[in-house]
């Protein structure tokens, strides 16, 4: 836990206290231009230090999730806004509406999850009173720690201020770091959708067609996505909460095996995703871990953390010249010396840091659609990339082609629409030598995914 | 300390309290209202009494509508009142 996340200057008592008066002048301001009933949203945050990252961050989760129960609910809302105090952020909503409907909806966002004990959703009346619990027949607010009612606890300091303090810190991890790595897993799901919605790609499922595929659509790429949602909530999360990286990978294995499962479950069977789960796992993983530490997240960090993660992952290729059996994988790096996606993990991701990324950028800015980058960028894995996918269907001599193939394509500078037009042609082909460059389809994924995140 | 006019401090925020301090002729008047009066009523009482002895308040109406507050919280809004209320 970065110390930073909690640590903030001290309030004196004089000033949390003035801080309040001048919150409640601001509240007369509004009722005197507006004559409507008003939010007031604070949190709740005890002890004398009221600012700190973590504080602030969860502020506007809670000022973002009122915005939005106002907008579902279809409330008139005639002023918002946030100020910034000594003693935290204040925000205020001016509602034409009845007041106790506004609490109705506030109180719901208090309830809707443990971490929210820490969200003051007052709703006041243009007299200056407030809408209590009870005028809707609610249980008041109970203390952090116990089931007594928060009043009475707080009165007494019955848990101690530290106590309190560190309740309240650990709540505030919860809240910030839970819908961190929702925000993280939306992107992962994102760019799954966005590999597999990339057209045309040769030999792979896309909006066109099933590449040399028979078992699997768009449909099924959708499904496996957002069911693998949860895995990159869960995986991202433990990231956050993880001393150091090094060496991760051994810890990651069952949440991984554990994901294929849910995989197989969407997909009645199909193995859309594998790589992915684990790829992007480790990336989500990395994610989360330099979110954790509350660093920038730039492609360098995020590398550097990838293969800090993967530092042991070689070692999967221990032993195997005695094994009697071997997987697909085994046998490549036995008879090929192709390490294939273990490889890439273990040097951090070179094809999507070194190669990718950087000509994603330099593309995008050349005014390409997302789409066509997409297309261009798989090309050059393609021409770069020793795909195992490839390799286990086509052999050594399908791979090559598919490899020189991609690299005639990149050489000879095509017009866009010409090149485009060419990866069909590329599609058809892969489809007639039933070839598809899976392994590129994910290092195009985790492309997009770490575009999305720096 | 003589109060001289109406003066208010505080809110009624919770963990906070609203002070009204008022000119009284005859001693100190107290009305008080509590969220935790069951629990701490005698121990408020017994605190507005002692500050206002501290700070030599003879004659005062004041009322007090707690939400809560902690001792070092109530006193600094009593004697804010009162300050506000001698000028």
């Amino acid at each position: 836990m970065n110390i930073n996340e909690t640590y903030g200057k001290e309030l004196p008592l004089w000033q949390l206290l003035s801080c309040r008066e001048e919150r409640v002048s601001k509240q007369q301001m509004l009722f005197d231009e507006f004559h409507l009933p008003l939010i007031c949203f604070t949190l709740n945050i005890a002890g004398p230090v009221k600012r700190f990252a973590l504080a602030d961050e969860a502020f506007f989760y809670g000022y973002n999730s009122i915005s939005d129960q106002l907008l579902n609910g279809g409330f008139a809302v005639k002023y918002a806004e946030y100020i910034e105090r000594d003693s935290g952020f204040e925000g205020y909503f001016v509602i034409a509406g009845d007041a106790l409907e506004i609490k109705k909806m506030a109180v719901s966002i208090e309830e809707s999850c443990p971490a929210h004990r820490l969200f003051d959703i007052d709703v006041i009346r243009p007299d200056g009173t407030k809408v209590s619990r009870s005028e809707l027949e609610m249980a008041e607010r109970k203390c952090l720690v116990c089931d007594n009612p928060a009043a009475v606890c707080g009165r007494s300091r019955a848990h101690g201020l530290n106590t309190i303090i560190e309740r309240t810190h650990f709540m505030l991890r919860e809240l910030v770091y839970s819908r961190k790595a929702e925000d993280i897993a939306k992107k992962a799901v994102k760019a799954l959708l966005d590999e597999v919605y990339t057209t045309p790609k040769p030999g792979l499922v896309d909006r066109n067609n099933s590449g040399a595929h028979t078992d699997m659509d768009i449909a099924l790429f959708e499904k496996s996505a957002h069911a693998l949602s949860r895995y990159f909530h869960d995986i991202s999360l433990m990231g956050m909460t993880a001393e150091n990286c090094r060496g991760a990978l051994s810890s990651l294995r069952e949440i991984g095996k554990n994901a294929e499962s849910t995989m197989l479950e969407a997909t009645n069977g199909v193995n859309t995703h594998k790589g992915a789960i684990f790829s992007m796992g480790i990336m989500c993983y990395a994610v989360g871990f330099l979110m954790g530490q509350s660093e920038k997240i730039t492609a360098e960090k995020l590398r550097k953390s990838c293969k800090e993660v993967c530092c042991d992952v070689m070692a999967d290729f221990d032993g195997i010249a005695d094994k009697s059996k071997r997987t697909a994988g085994e046998e490549f790096y036995l008879n090929h010396h192709i390490a294939g996606i273990r490889g890439e993990a273990y040097y951090g991701f070179p094809a999507v840091f070194d190669l990718a990324l950087p000509f994603f950028e330099d593309i995008k800015r050349n005014g390409f659609s997302e789409n066509e980058a997409g297309c261009i960028i798989l090309l050059q894995l393609m021409a770069q990339i020793e795909d195992t996918n490839v390799l286990k269907r086509g052999g050594t001599d399908g791979l090559m082609r598919c490899m020189t193939k991609a690299k005639h394509l990149l050489s000879v500078r095509l017009p866009l629409t010409e090149l485009m037009d060419e990866l069909k042609r590329f599609d058809e082909e892969m489809i007639r030598m039933n070839l598809s460059p899976g392994g590129c389809a994910d290092l195009l994924a985790l492309t997009y995914f770490a575009d999305s995140i720096i | 300390m003589e109060i001289k006019k109406l003066a208010t401090a505080g809110t009624l925020e919770s963990s906070d309290a609203f002070i009204t301090v008022e000119p009284n002729e005859n001693g100190i008047e107290l009305n008080l209202e509590s969220v935790v009066i069951n629990q701490f009523g005698e121990e408020i009482e017994a605190l507005v009494y002692s500050v206002l002895d501290e700070l030599d308040v003879k004659n005062v109406n004041i009322s007090i509508n707690d939400r809560g507050a902690v001792e070092c919280v109530l006193r600094a809004r009593i004697e804010t009142a009162v300050m506000r209320g001698k000028e």
